[in-house]
């Protein structure tokens, strides 16, 4: 009997030991099986400067992404060439095309459940990841106040418009590794032709598609859309967002869109598709969204339509996306492969080091990333060097464009450079949760299976709940 | 009389099976479909979640459903078995997972059970509210502790995180506790009087007297952790490790034809196990029978 | 000499049994506190606290942010009516097709087989047979068409929790089925002998006999029936997503929603007037079951 008393009181013990050494976070993580990070205790907020990364003790740095990447593959051979004593560990989710969205999803949950942990990896890709909330939370390090204090961070050799442009909360709270440009392509032969006053630099939604009507009137060629390659719901997600304080009222948790404004909004948007002033279509059109990835890639876009045959060709130019009222004329991007600092990360100086590093002249310039690199001396050498080469070969593998050379000059460099410097509007990467019940619901509307009031009605329902969460 | 009694066993049989037949509507489509080609499949099945775009002129239409296969093929069954042998890997980690912790339980559970049951000792009802709030807190929030304590003991990417946690829920405490709690004491007074220390008595006496209730808990402990999905997920790092459930936590537009195939693979344990399991679940106790 | 100084008054108050009990309950007590007592109390403190780690105390901060939420009561009524519908609806029906299936019925062990089948199928064919049916293009809209009627949207109208409720019909009358049975089982044939020789009818017998024997299994298929209308949640999430209509806005898409953007906060206030809430339903449930027991003791 008493041994059974002994028994019983042991195991409490040893239960309540357990549970008193989980409430002071002090233990040795067990470096064999878990790969993160130590532990620390130390509070947010006292990252400010992180000092010089040691050059003697031994430290692992685990850097997370979603895909596997050559770029930050070279960047850790590179790295781990000038520093001996660091270990970059890559980790990243083993799918197939099948199961990505289950990979995905284990991979947010799994990031988040670590960081909440207090665990976690010390440098994480964010582009999948809900960074605003981890931002919230203070689970990332500032990167201004780093780049403030940090004497060797040379802010003039990076494009600050697209840092500052990405700064929120009055801090970075991740660095990109490059990032692309949004714009119009336009047919610029037709554009002068028409004599319509096109305004891109300031020209809002609602303006542009004032400015389409006029257009249309211009076409050259039958069943021409002014504006081609949107689909009626993400142009209808565009004009709300034009106008989104008329429609979501977030303060107070209210939703506008059982309203005549809106109703006129889809009919709005319905009519300039039925009379073909926009389109989903990119074959015959005035004006293309675009995505630049490179000068490159600006020129090939540019020129390819000089080359199109039967007498169909022009010139092009690249033209700013319409933007919300009231915002001063800058052009559109979007960051690619951003990168947060754990705040709880025990190696943070070396981490900060290692970013420093992928953002430097050496990777960047190599670098076989897409996108333009945030290292502007890097972007300035490669154009230069494009420049002196002084044309570029089309990728397409076959039809009329196969093996053309496009010619560049210097306007065209300085045209890009505009957009560049001015581009301080950033586009997320995952759109936000009122955009998709947007773009989700009013499919149906379009395809006329449901009526505006429908649609309207259960856009009204999902928004709310979002907005009162 | 015993006509009567004939006929009501019929129609009784033949109404259960009429529902019997809706109930396994999905399992029967799941079945034959898996029986058809991908093409057909994707013929059958390529409208759903699509809205015909009735503006630019295209027409309306349904879902083909079909119960018969126009084509009997074993394709599915070839590729999920033969071809993709992550697919039969995945099966044995489920059964690697699953086995350790329905033993697991069944033997802890049932010791406890015995004490909240049968046995007077002081907080026992305070103790067994405790049990059953935490069969309460939905997995969100024991997600971060759980994490820590996982990380904490070493077990993180290993299939223990699972089946510990798996081992000691309340669940089978709870259950077996109701079932024993049947058992008239006097049974274990007669025991006692005879001499039988505690132990005796639970594997002599209340053991068999709570089969039923330990092939229910059984079933219903492989239905399920059959089917979790949460914990691999956070728990398990490697793709190699995961378990089918995960797998077919998701639909993938793309392998819509295997997932029929797979889906039958996925639920054939689970039939077996029952149809072993019933002859217990139905084993009538008659105590007179038993003596002391 | 000491040992037993310091036991003896311990051993008074734990009563008779006291030491046996401890043996019996060790192993489970072991595994129990740290996989699930630790994380539970954590939870719990955690919904007082404005952070995972470092966190400091904020007494009812949290709480009151959850009231202030619109979406958190509309996702609690919406699961109150879910649950205190269905479950009884659900109870009903598995203690009939126990009761039926008990008897020596033709084929009865496939009989039975055919109402658990629906726990072993996979999350992902749930969805799809959801899909077949319920889908805009679905059987359900093509039937409708086929009577000159409108389609309809259905997991976007208010008929979606009914689409809800059968599927968690469909899924769990088997499970409380198998319950019920072993609840059967375990009443003993004697009383109903018994009865029998006292001439009691059937209605009288399954009064006085079948019911009140069932009290232990019953209190257990309701809580578990409670738990299992929030596991519904798997399937309703792949077909509507994070938001869906308004309807079937339920607590746990509220919490999931809080975990995906990290707001332990609300979500663990959120869990934790949850439990209370069944916690008071299952203490009234608790005391009825005590007077059984004595009656059986």
């Amino acid at each position: 009997m008493r041994k059974a008393f002994i028994l019983l009181f042991t195991f409490l013990y040893m239960i309540t030991a357990a549970a008193c050494s989980t409430g002071a976070g002090n233990g040795n993580g067990n470096a064999a099986q878990s790969p993160q990070g130590d532990q620390t205790t130390k509070p947010p907020g006292q990252g400010e400067t992180v000092g010089a990364p040691s050059t003697t003790e031994k430290k692992t740095v685990v850097f997370s992404t979603f895909f596997p990447d050559d770029f930050f593959k070279e960047a850790k051979q590179k790295y781990e060439a000038l520093h001996p004593n660091i270990t970059i560990e890559l980790q990243s989710i083993e799918s197939d095309d099948a199961n990505l969205e289950a990979a995905l999803e284990k991979f947010v949950k799994t990031t988040n459940t670590a960081l909440l942990s207090g665990k976690g990896p010390d440098l994480i890709e964010m582009d999948q990841l809900p960074s605003g909330d981890y931002v919230a939370k203070q689970l990332l390090v500032n990167m201004s106040e780093l780049i403030e204090n940090d004497p060797s961070f040379k802010k003039e050799q990076y494009f600050t418009n697209v840092l500052d442009g990405i700064t929120e909360n009055g801090g970075i709270y991740g660095m990109p590794m490059s990032f692309f440009l949004f714009g119009l392509f336009g047919n610029k032969d037709l554009l002068e032709k028409s004599g319509v006053n096109v305004d891109d630099k300031t020209w809002t939604w609602s303006q542009f598609a004032d400015t389409a009507r006029e257009l249309a009137m211009h076409t050259e060629e039958a069943n021409q859309a002014v504006l081609g390659g949107s689909m009626p719901e993400y142009t209808l997600t565009q004009f709300v967002n034009d106008q989104y304080a008329n429609f979501v009222d977030e303060k107070n948790g209210k939703a506008k869109f059982e309203t005549a404004a809106f109703a006129d909004l889809l009919a709005q948007v319905k009519s300039l598709y039925d009379d073909k002033v926009v389109s989903g279509d990119i074959r015959s059109i005035i004006f293309r969204l675009a995505q630049v990835n490179s000068p490159a890639d600006y020129i090939r876009e540019i020129r390819q339509s000089e080359f199109m045959p039967n007498n169909r060709d022009f010139k092009s130019k690249l033209y700013v996306k319409p933007h919300s009222d009231g915002l001063k004329p800058g052009s559109f991007f979007r960051t690619y492969k951003t990168i947060g600092l754990n705040a709880k990360s025990t190696v943070k100086a070396e981490a900060w080091d290692f970013v420093k590093f992928m953002i430097s002249e050496e990777m960047q310039s190599g670098s076989k990333s897409t996108g333009f690199p945030i290292h502007k001396a890097s972007y300035e050498k490669s154009a230069q060097e494009l420049l002196k080469i002084g044309k570029v070969e089309s990728d397409q593998p076959i039809g009329p464009m196969k093996g053309q050379m496009f010619e560049i000059t210097q306007r065209d460099i300085d045209d890009l450079d505009w957009f560049l410097n001015h581009a301080i509007y950033p586009v997320q990467f995952k759109p936000s949760k009122i955009d998709e019940i947007l773009t989700e619901e009013t499919k149906a509307y379009f395809s006329g299976q449901k009526s505006a009031e429908a649609v309207a009605e259960i856009i009204q329902n999902r928004v709310t709940t979002v907005l009162n969460e | 009389m015993r006509g009567l009694a004939l006929f009501r066993k019929l129609t009784l049989t033949l109404v259960m099976g009429v529902i019997a037949a809706a109930m396994l509507f999905p399992i029967a489509v799941t079945f034959t479909n898996s029986l058809m080609t991908e093409d057909e499949i994707g013929y059958n099945y390529h409208l759903i979640g699509k809205m015909a775009d009735i503006g630019a002129g295209e027409k309306d239409g349904f879902i083909n459903l079909k119960l018969l296969p126009d084509w009997i093929s074993f394709r599915q069954y070839a590729e999920v078995l033969v071809h993709k042998p992550k697919f039969l890997h995945m099966f044995w980690n489920s059964v690697f997972l699953v086995v350790p912790i329905i033993a697991g339980q069944v033997l802890v559970a049932s010791l406890a059970a015995y004490a909240f049951a049968k046995l007077r000792f002081w907080g026992r009802e305070k103790l067994f509210v405790v049990y059953l709030m935490t069969m309460l807190m939905p997995f969100q929030v024991t997600l971060v502790p759980n994490y820590m304590i996982a990380d904490k003991l070493g077990l993180m990417n290993s299939n223990s995180a699972i089946i510990l946690p798996g081992i000691f829920s309340a669940f089978g405490v709870f259950m077996l506790r109701q079932f024993m709690a049947h058992i008239p004491y006097l049974y274990i007074e007669a025991a006692k009087m005879d001499g039988a220390g505690h132990l005796r008595i639970f594997y002599r006496v209340i053991v068999p007297l709570v089969k039923p209730g330990i092939a229910a808990l059984v079933v219903l402990l492989f239905a399920d952790n059959w089917n979790m999905v949460e914990q691999p997920l956070i728990f398990l790092e490697e793709a190699m490790k995961q378990p089918l459930s995960l797998y077919l936590s998701r639909i993938n537009e793309g392998a819509r034809g295997v997932a029929f195939a797979a889906s039958v693979v996925y639920m054939a344990p689970m039939v077996m196990l029952f149809l072993y399991a019933e002859s217990y679940l139905v084993e009538g106790i008659q105590l007179s029978g038993i003596k002391g | 000499m000491i040992a037993r100084a310091c036991f003896g008054k311990a051993g008074r108050l734990l009563r008779k049994d006291g030491a046996a009990a401890s043996l019996f309950l060790a192993p489970s007590l072991t595994g129990f506190a740290v996989f699930y007592i630790i994380p539970f109390a954590m939870g719990f403190v955690y919904s007082f606290q404005d952070s995972t780690i470092g966190g400091s105390f904020v007494g009812l901060h949290n709480y009151e942010a959850l009231q202030a939420s619109a979406s958190f009561r509309k996702a609690a009524v919406n699961s109150l009516m879910f649950t205190g519908v269905c479950v009884p609806l659900l109870i009903v029906l598995s203690l009939w097709l126990a009761h039926v299936l008990n008897q020596k019925l033709f084929i009865r062990n496939w009989l039975q087989s055919a109402f658990v089948l629906p726990l072993a199928v996979p999350v992902a064919s749930v969805v799809m047979i959801w899909q077949i049916l319920f889908d805009w293009n679905g059987i359900l809209n093509e039937w409708l068409n086929s009577f000159h009627v409108e389609r309809m949207d259905w997991m976007k109208s208010d008929w979606s929790i009914g689409v809800l409720a059968v599927v968690y019909i469909w899924k769990n009358i088997g499970y409380n089925m198998v319950l019920f049975l072993a609840g059967l089982q375990s009443i003993p044939k004697d009383y109903y002998e018994t009865a029998d020789i006292e001439g009691a009818g059937k209605f009288h017998k399954w009064i006085h006999i079948t019911l009140v024997y069932l009290t232990p299994t019953m209190f257990f298929v309701v809580l578990m029936s409670i738990i299992n209308s929030f596991k519904v949640f798997r399937e309703t999430y792949l077909i509507a997503g994070d938001y869906p209509h308004d309807r079937i806005y339920m607590l746990q898409h509220f919490m999931n929603n809080m975990f995906l953007s990290l707001d332990i906060q609300k979500l663990t206030a959120a869990a934790v007037l949850m439990v209370a809430c069944i916690l008071l339903f299952v203490s009234v449930m608790l005391v009825i079951e005590r007077r059984f027991r004595s009656f059986m003791d």
